[in-house]
């Protein structure tokens, strides 16, 4: 089993595409873990994969 | 019309009944309802328009899109619009055209079939499951 990072920007269209191949990776018997801003959460425990939140500086710049 | 979480609807006036209005549609399900897809040409909407067939009137907000519009066109796959000149008649000209000339929606669904053969996400987990594979055997290697 490997173990796999995820970071990408906190917006939707930069998390969205990474949400299938986490969970393939999840079911496939890896370990993935993201970071995200607490908005993301639930998208990212749907997949299986770990959630840790972070506190994003970018507030609402990228989140349009 | 999806139009996120920062514009006040009140704002934008009256709208003819045939024009829905709203934060956010579920867009892959309205998709495959759709004749003509107008779009910033993000690169999910992109994909996601390819894969339901749907050829596109790109509106660029930023410069990857910008390319992706270009792209779009050259590729027959819709037309690409300046949106520092953008007008109701220039849009609606342009959905008009896309919507009436068979060509887009040929070059479209050529383009679909390769999407949707390309192999999508499980093909992607396969290209990063042999590169841990890869750089396992050289750790191992180098002690």
């Amino acid at each position: 089993m490997a173990k796999y990072l995820i970071l990408v920007g906190a917006a939707y269209g930069h998390v969205n595409p990474t949400l299938a191949v986490a969970q393939e990776l999840v079911r496939r018997g890896e370990q993935v873990v993201y970071y995200l801003t607490e908005e993301f959460r639930a998208s990212v425990e749907a997949t299986g994969a770990t959630f840790q939140p972070y506190q994003s500086m970018m507030g609402n710049i990228i989140s349009l | 019309m999806a139009h996120g979480k920062h514009v006040d609807e009140a704002a934008l006036g009256a709208v003819p009944q045939n024009f829905l209005l709203a934060p956010y549609v579920p867009q892959l399900e309205v998709l495959q309802r759709t004749s003509v897809f107008v779009t910033h040409g993000g690169m999910n909407s992109m994909m996601e328009s390819l894969y339901f067939g749907v050829p596109v009137v790109v509106v660029p907000q930023i410069i990857e899109q910008e390319m992706t519009a270009q792209r779009c066109a050259g590729l027959g796959l819709g037309v690409a619009l300046d949106p520092n000149n953008l007008t109701a008649e220039t849009l609606r000209a342009a959905v008009e055209e896309v919507h009436q000339t068979p060509s887009f929606r040929e070059h479209v669904q050529a383009m679909q079939q390769t999407v949707r053969e390309a192999g999508g996400y499980q093909r992607a987990v396969d290209a990063i499951s042999n590169f841990a594979r890869i750089l396992e055997h050289l750790s191992v290697d180098i002690v």
